[in-house]
């Protein structure tokens, strides 16, 4: 009995090191032959950081359950496809992106496929005003490796986070946004990330590197989508940096094909008075993984960070937050709601840290989720961290399925059930959906949600 | 000058825990140091069958080999604990086992005399009985032919594994496995004694139940196992009581209790814990790493745990509900207060896995000084849970700007006809509430007292009377010197 036990542990650490030389080889191999020729590379700071992040995982492998981080997210489907990178991938056909991709009014497009910047399919964006630089990240790194020295890996710390480190290890290519002080943007930025693996599984690591200036103003929409073929991975990482009195709306989509996976995060700084409000959406993709840190640095930083995921059939959705309040008189908000049908799993692990100085903190989160049938699982994990004793901070969580007195009364009205179902769920999304400020990303939001919802059999009624 | 020194050794003194003394007894002690014949020599002390001794060496031998699996995902920070520098059995030497209270150490009662435990007043004023655990060994147990006459069996676990085997064999591991987790699978190996309760069908024991334990020897553990079976529609209500003396180093104390609940029974666990928390710089104190979880196994069946915890340098602690039988309930109240350099990471589990199970969690965290809590909880709905219900509230209070108050509550739905609803929130005393009580004449102490015994009264009213009196004092002795 005990021997069996033992021959198990055994086991266990074994195929762990397995695990991790497999990640290590897979990266090695695929990947590191083509280390030198990545963008920045002959920079011996932008060097370090890939092979800093490349040792990070090759020490720690691919995240398991023990990992608190990962205890309700499983990589298992990640780590048992054999990736290549993207830009090996030729065979895509992108005629097809102009009717699946979600279009932001009014916005400055910027097209990536396969992690791969695509001036064809993007807006022209070389004239958008003084104080205003919108550039691929490649060009920025290759001719002016400098203006990024401070930014890049500043907030995204490659050792915290697997998804950091796996982006950092390898980014290539992605977009730079700088708007000097107090320059405002008026036009959304919209980022569009594609992905197709054509006939072999492909992995990309876009990066997406924002500053703003003290007093500087943007709204950045992020939208990963996908098209059918082998699973890809996603892998993006955006990192902002905002200056005293600055104003950044940043709203992340991912609506991606439904075998392939994202992994995502995002890092935001804030400086003092800054203001940082941000959406997640999350709605299709096998595996979909956000992780959001904001790090409030300043006297009266802001940040909203809230969030909707909508799933089904056999999806995966994680949305890991931490929000850190690091100055006094800091305030946070969040709220996340889900709804969850099929045989699926939602995830929200949301942390608030309050240290010593942060007095005065304000810090608040929510998170609901409604079961619409027998197989989903919802993990929840609000968790409160705080140090300094003149703060406010409370969270909440709730699960349940929809209550039958409020369907009761809408067929009270002699709205049918379905229907009645229907407009719940929408009520119960939308409720969180309007705090979103920019109108024309609401209003994008808005449709994407109605499109998911009108996909679902279990709510199917004719006009919604 | 005069005026202020005085005031601070007034301060000093009542800071200084009060139930800090060792009683000069004999003592009866295994070599120092944990190996296989230590274990032995714990089973042949205590003249266990062969079967208890198996179990025992079973528990061992996995602990061995679980060396580097010390539970370390909770929010607490200690030094490696050398299990070798410790003595694993300490009893009073008394010889014979006491046939009646005259033949107890007068030395032991009066220790108990100290704790405010006066086990012979107690047998002479109805209501509790006591089975008093010094060190190792259970030394006295009141009211034994009283609960004899009804069935009840309250006794030592020594003398339950002696005298009742077939239940012991059949419900000792039931509910914490030996192979549960590191702490659990040592006190497996090394228990010495603990209380056992069994009240039989339909009874409602007619008075509280209690145990008391001291850690008195230097340099000793102490691992004690409880178990406590309530069959078909009885009622228990058990307290649990425990200090131990001032020393600088800091002695282990992992006990195992284990709660089995039949169909519509229900029991009421109460624990006030007040094992010695160690110095204003942190030095000495317990190590207070302690499982306990309750089986409701079966229908209706109810157990409520409630737990005053404002000792020990460490706590590390979780007292669970496995809700098995359908319409079962499980209640955790606590309240957590730590003061000087004290860690308390502490909180409950509750599995739902029949139907219509409920639970509720009313946690309270009280933080000063520069100690830190956390509340850890999971709530976990299995899939065939129908209608399950669960409802958690936790608040903290954080008292100065050097300690920290954490919440870590897990949440696992798998069930849509269940709902769940989990609430915290953080703050301090508002300058506001603690002026309004002084200018109606209470100092700043006896005001934080009062406010921190409002905060948490929806706890301490869950206690039976004789400990909720016991408990209020202990918040306000706990917070004190935390106040500038």
């Amino acid at each position: 009995m005990l021997a069996s036990k033992r021959m198990k542990q055994l086991k266990a650490v074994k195929t762990m090191t397995a695990r991790k030389l497999d990640v290590q080889m897979a990266f090695d191999d695929t990947y590191a032959n083509a280390a030198g020729a990545l963008p920045g590379a002959k920079e011996s700071w932008v060097d370090g950081l890939r092979q800093t992040s490349r040792a990070i995982l090759g020490a720690n492998g691919i995240p398991g359950p023990k990992t608190e981080a990962w205890k309700y997210t499983s990589l298992n489907a990640v780590a048992n496809t054999p990736f290549i990178p993207a830009k090996k991938v030729d065979d895509v056909d992108v005629s097809c992106i102009p009717l699946v991709a979600p279009i932001l009014e009014n916005a400055i497009k910027v097209v990536f496929v396969n992690g791969v910047f695509r001036g064809d399919l993007s807006d022209e964006f070389d004239d958008l005003g003084i104080g205003v630089a919108l550039n691929p990240f490649s060009d920025v790194i290759n001719s002016s490796p400098e203006s990024l020295r401070n930014v890049l890996g500043s907030v995204m710390e490659p050792d915290k986070s697997f998804t950091a480190a796996m982006n950092t290890g390898f980014m290539e290519q992605g977009a730079v946004i700088h708007l000097a002080s107090d320059v405002h943007l008026d036009r959304p930025v919209q980022f569009i990330s594609i992905g197709a693996s054509g006939s072999v599984p492909c992995a990309f690591h876009p990066r997406i590197e924002i500053v703003l200036e003290a007093g500087a103003r943007a709204t950045v929409v992020e939208s990963h989508i996908g098209l059918p073929g082998q699973p890809y991975l996603s892998n993006s990482a955006t990192e902002i940096l905002l200056g005293e009195r600055a104003v950044l709306n940043h709203y992340t989509t991912a609506s991606e094909d439904s075998d392939a996976f994202h992994l995502g995060r995002t890092a935001v700084s804030v400086e003092k008075s800054a203001k940082y409000e941000s959406f997640i959406l999350s709605l299709s993709g096998r595996l979909v993984r956000r992780e959001i840190q904001v790090r409030l640095e300043g006297d009266g930083a802001a940040a909203t960070v809230d969030g909707a995921y909508g799933l089904s059939g056999k999806q995966h959705s994680d949305i890991s937050s931490e929000i850190l309040h690091l100055a006094p008189e800091t305030i946070s908000n969040q709220t996340i709601k889900g709804v969850l049908a099929g045989d699926t799993r939602g995830v929200f692990q949301g942390r608030i840290h309050v240290a010593r100085d942060a007095q005065r903190t304000d810090g608040r989160q929510l998170h609901k989720a409604l079961l619409l049938d027998r197989g989903p699982e919802v993990d929840c994990k609000p968790e409160l961290e705080i140090y300094a004793d003149d703060v406010q901070c409370a969270h909440g969580a709730t699960t349940g399925e929809m209550n039958p007195e409020h369907i009761f009364y809408l067929m009270s009205r002699g709205i049918d059930e379905m229907t009645a179902r229907a407009l719940l769920v929408e009520g119960f999304l939308d409720d969180v959906v309007f705090k979103i400020s920019n109108e024309s990303a609401r209003v994008l939001v808005l449709d994407m949600v109605k499109t998911w919802l009108a996909k679902q059999k279990i709510l199917s009624v004719g006009e919604l | 000058m005069a005026a202020t020194q005085q005031t601070v050794d007034a301060v000093r003194d009542v800071e200084k825990y009060k139930y800090g003394w060792e009683t000069n007894i004999e003592s009866d002690m295994a070599p120092k140091g944990l190996n296989e014949d230590i274990v032995r020599f714990i089973s042949a002390k205590k003249e266990e069958p062969e079967w208890m001794l198996e179990w025992r060496l079973k528990a061992f031998r996995l602990w061995l080999t679980q060396e580097d699996q010390e539970p370390d995902w909770a929010k607490l920070d200690y030094p490696k604990i050398d299990y070798q520098d410790s003595y694993y059995y300490a009893a009073p030497n008394i010889g014979e086992g006491p046939k009646s209270l005259d033949e107890v150490d007068p030395k032991l009662l009066e220790t108990y005399d100290k704790l405010g435990i006066p086990l012979r007043e107690q047998e002479m004023l109805a209501g509790v009985a006591v089975d008093a655990v010094f060190d190792s060994v259970s030394v006295a147990t009141t009211y034994k032919k009283k609960l004899n006459e009804l069935g009840v069996i309250f006794c030592s676990m020594s003398e339950a594994i002696k005298e009742h085997p077939d239940l012991v064999k059949k419900y000792l591991g039931s509910v914490v496995p030996y192979s549960d987790n590191y702490f659990a699978t040592l006190n497996c190996a090394v228990f010495t004694d603990g209380s056992f309760v069994y009240v039989p069908k339909g009874l409602r024991c007619p008075m509280e139940l209690s145990t008391y334990f001291r850690i008195n020897e230097k340099n000793t553990g102490q691992f004690e196992r409880t178990l406590i079976i309530a069959d078909e529609g009885s009622y228990v209500s058990y307290l649990e009581g425990c200090t131990a003396p001032q020393r600088d180093e800091n002695q282990l104390h992992a006990a195992v209790v284990e709660l089995v609940a039949l169909d519509d029974s229900e029991i009421k666990y109460s624990t006030v814990q007040n094992w010695y928390p160690g110095d204003g710089d942190g030095k000495g104190g317990i190590y207070n790493f302690v499982t306990k979880r309750a089986a409701c196994r079966g229908k209706n069946s109810k157990v409520m745990w409630t737990q005053v915890e404002t000792g020990s340098a460490i706590t590390w602690k979780y007292p669970s509900c496995i809700l098995q039988g359908d319409n079962s309930s499980g209640e955790f109240y606590s309240v957590a207060i730590t003061n000087n350099r004290q860690q308390a990471d502490t909180g409950t589990k509750m599995i739902h896995l029949g139907k219509n199970t409920k639970s509720k969690i009313i946690a309270k965290g009280i933080s000063a000084g520069r100690s830190n809590s956390t509340y850890r909880g999971l709530v976990r709905i299995q899939p065939k849970a129908e209608g399950a219900r669960n409802f958690t509230q936790c608040d903290s209070l954080l008292i100065g700007n050097q300690c920290g108050a954490h919440t870590v509550p897990y949440i696992e739905s798998r069930n849509p006809t269940a709902q769940t609803e989990h609430e915290a929130t953080t703050s301090k005393i508002s300058d506001e509430q603690l002026f309004y009580c002084q200018q109606r004449g209470l100092n700043s102490e006896e005001a934080i007292s009062l406010i921190v015994n409002g905060f948490c009264k929806e706890v301490l009213q869950t206690l039976p009377m004789e400990f909720a009196v016991e408990a209020q004092k202990l918040v306000g002795i706990s917070l004190e010197g935390s106040v500038g």
